[in-house]
């Protein structure tokens, strides 16, 4: 199997806190991986880490076997990693359909053009277009993004990264405070980009539940270290996981149940 | 949707069109010098605000020293006209040569900055355009210091009916140029850059180089507005390096409604006018020759009320009435439905 991208012992440290420890992650290409974790396991820190919000403290990121732990996020865009924000993340006051047509001309590498074609204008319009029926949100395209619901707020976050064109797909719980309701659309969104096979998934989620249909290999993150790896069904089985992290969860489960 | 949006275009670049026609004609109805040099001036000023709202109202840099373009601007013109003598062309050559260093400095000081916190860029600036002030005090061979010099220019520039329509042009000229510039796809991803840095950066656009960019087109714009200025005082002494240039440009732009272009042409003419009317107040009492002290009252007071400045308020209005005809359209539909089932 091909991987399209590794870490390498890939730590960072805030003061004295260690938050990522030594995680060393291999992502199957045109595969759908997930990562989950209890809160404050480091599943964003680690995101900010592969898209270069931050550079770590030890360890190396390689991407198509160039090492990128030295770039830019812009450059990293443009080599093909696309994230999403788990705070929702937008150019509030341009409307939502600016905001997806500011990826679609990103992917189509328009970048200091003083002039656009009208094929170009019309290319970009269509594709605007088709991303707002996919998230739909059409009847919301000339909304201000900061008028919409939050659940709103997350299907543009989506549409503007599946405009990007990303080879890899970084998901920050995609479905995270949004109402029940709204949330299969996401995932029917998410579905949908799995389906393509041509882009590889890495998705953060905390409640398990929600993606171990979807995942083709699951990682599970615990204080900064990464606990275990495998299919959905090994790493449900992985008593390490069944104490340290379902346990918990379980616990939250059945709470839940009889109250 | 894409047709009202063309429409809605079109009747704004028509209200620009009546609006610009209608300076046009003024000089021809009213015979009056004074008037003249107010509006003159008001143009000038109008473009040296539009070249520091590429910096606040889009791309949201805050800059303390842009005057110092406006007054390199001032001075290669001035010491081309006493120098070299008062042609049509040396006029244009003090202009290229501003230009060509409003662009080498404003690119220097934006790779020096532009990287770092914002704050940076807004230092620097100000220290820079505080040294070019202290340079002007004392190249006293070229600048005859903190006096300045009086100096001649062509028939053109000194007759105050047609310098009215060289700057009127200018202006026009410029407004729409920059206008094409902001709505191009280099001036979306400004935009984008004003409201979210991290987020522009995360689809792939290299934020260092826009913020660049901005800041020599806006110098070099600013160089511009300081030449025109030269050669409607034929006078020029350091004051065009003093800081009060650079707030002029904030009060304007953010009286007119940043982020418009349009706003800044609005917001000169407002200071412009009240300035001339506060200096003619002076004669009744002398507190009106500290005419600073009433912008500030303007300004806390278009803060307060309008913090979208005139071109910004207005647009919110144009917005709020279309949601309420939207709504309207939505609540008659519903009951046309009602009606049918
Ligand atoms: N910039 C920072 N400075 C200091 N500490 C930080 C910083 N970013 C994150 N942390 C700490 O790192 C830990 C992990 O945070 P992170 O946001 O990565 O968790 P997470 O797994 O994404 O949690 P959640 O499920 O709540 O999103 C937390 O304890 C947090 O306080
Ligand atoms: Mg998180």
């Amino acid at each position: 199997m091909s991987y399209l991208m590794e870490t390498n012992e890939l730590s960072i440290a805030f003061g004295e806190q260690t938050v990522i420890d030594r995680v060393s992650l291999k992502l199957p290409k045109h595969r759908f991986t997930s990562i989950i974790g209890p809160n404050g396991a480091g599943k964003t820190t680690l995101f900010n880490l592969l898209s270069g919000q931050l550079r770590p403290s030890h360890g190396t990121i390689t991407y198509q076997g160039q090492v990128i732990t030295h770039l830019s996020p812009a450059a990293r865009t443009r080599l093909g990693i696309g994230r999403s924000f788990q705070l929702t993340n937008l150019f509030s006051k341009l409307s939502v359909r600016e905001n997806i047509r500011l990826a679609v001309q990103a992917a189509h590498g328009i970048r200091f053009q003083l002039f656009m074609s009208k094929a170009e204008q019309v290319a970009q319009t269509e594709e605007v277009d088709r991303l707002l029926e996919l998230v739909l949100l059409t009847k919301k395209a000339d909304v201000q993004a900061s008028q919409l619901a939050h659940g709103e707020k997350r299907k543009l976050e989506i549409a503007m990264l599946i405009g990007l064109k990303p080879e890899l797909l970084l998901l920050d719980e995609p479905t995270a405070g949004i109402s029940l309701e709204e949330v299969p659309a996401v995932l029917q969104v998410i579905e949908t980009i799995k389906q393509d096979k041509s882009t590889t998934i890495l998705l953060i989620e905390h409640k398990m539940d929600m993606v171990k249909s979807l995942s083709d290999h699951m990682v599970v993150l615990f204080h900064g270290e990464l606990l275990a790896e495998g299919t959905p069904q090994d790493v449900m089985k992985n008593e390490l996981v069944q104490s340290a992290y379902l346990g918990g969860l379980y616990k939250d489960a059945t709470a839940a149940g009889s109250s | 949707m894409i047709m009202m949006v063309r429409k809605a275009g079109s009747l704004q670049t028509r209200l620009f069109l009546v609006f610009f026609l209608s300076l046009a004609i003024l000089p021809l109805i009213y015979d009056s010098r004074s008037l003249y040099i107010l509006c003159t001036q008001i143009f000038i000023f109008a473009i040296f605000a539009m070249s520091y709202d590429l910096l606040l109202g889009y791309t949201g840099i805050v800059s303390f020293g842009h005057g110092m373009f406006f007054g390199i601007g001032a001075y290669s013109v001035a010491i081309f006209m006493k120098n070299f003598g008062a042609t049509t062309g040396n006029f244009l050559f003090g202009i290229l040569v501003a230009v060509v260093i409003a662009a080498i400095i404003s690119y220097a000081i934006g790779m020096l900055s532009l990287r770092l916190k914002s704050h940076f860029y807004a230092m620097l600036t100000l220290a820079v355009s505080q040294l070019l002030f202290v340079v002007a005090e004392k190249w006293r061979s070229l600048t005859a210091g903190g006096d300045g010099f009086t100096f001649s220019v062509p028939d053109f520039i000194r007759d105050r009916f047609s310098f009215y329509y060289v700057c009127l042009l200018a202006m026009i000229v410029l407004f729409f140029v920059l206008r094409h510039f902001v709505q191009s796809p280099l001036g979306k991803v400004l935009k984008a850059i004003g409201q979210n840095e991290q987020r522009a950066e995360a689809l792939g656009y290299q934020i260092i180089n826009y913020k660049v960019i901005v800041s020599v087109v806006a110098g070099v714009i600013a160089a511009i507005s300081g030449g025109l200025y030269a050669g409607m005082l034929r006078f020029v002494n350091t004051t065009v390096f003093s800081i009060e240039i650079t707030l002029d440009a904030l009060l304007m732009t953010m009286i007119g409604g940043i982020g418009t272009l349009f706003g800044s042409i609005l917001g000169s003419g407002v200071v412009e006018i009240a300035h001339d009317g506060l200096t003619s107040l002076a004669k009744v009492h002398p507190i009106f020759e500290r005419w600073i002290i009433f912008m500030g009252l303007l300004y806390i007071v278009v803060v307060l009320i309008f913090p979208s400045g005139i071109t910004g308020s207005f647009n919110n209005w144009l917005e709020q009435r279309k949601k309420v005809r939207m709504q309207q359209k939505e609540i008659q539909m519903e009951e046309a439905g009602k009606k049918a089932g």
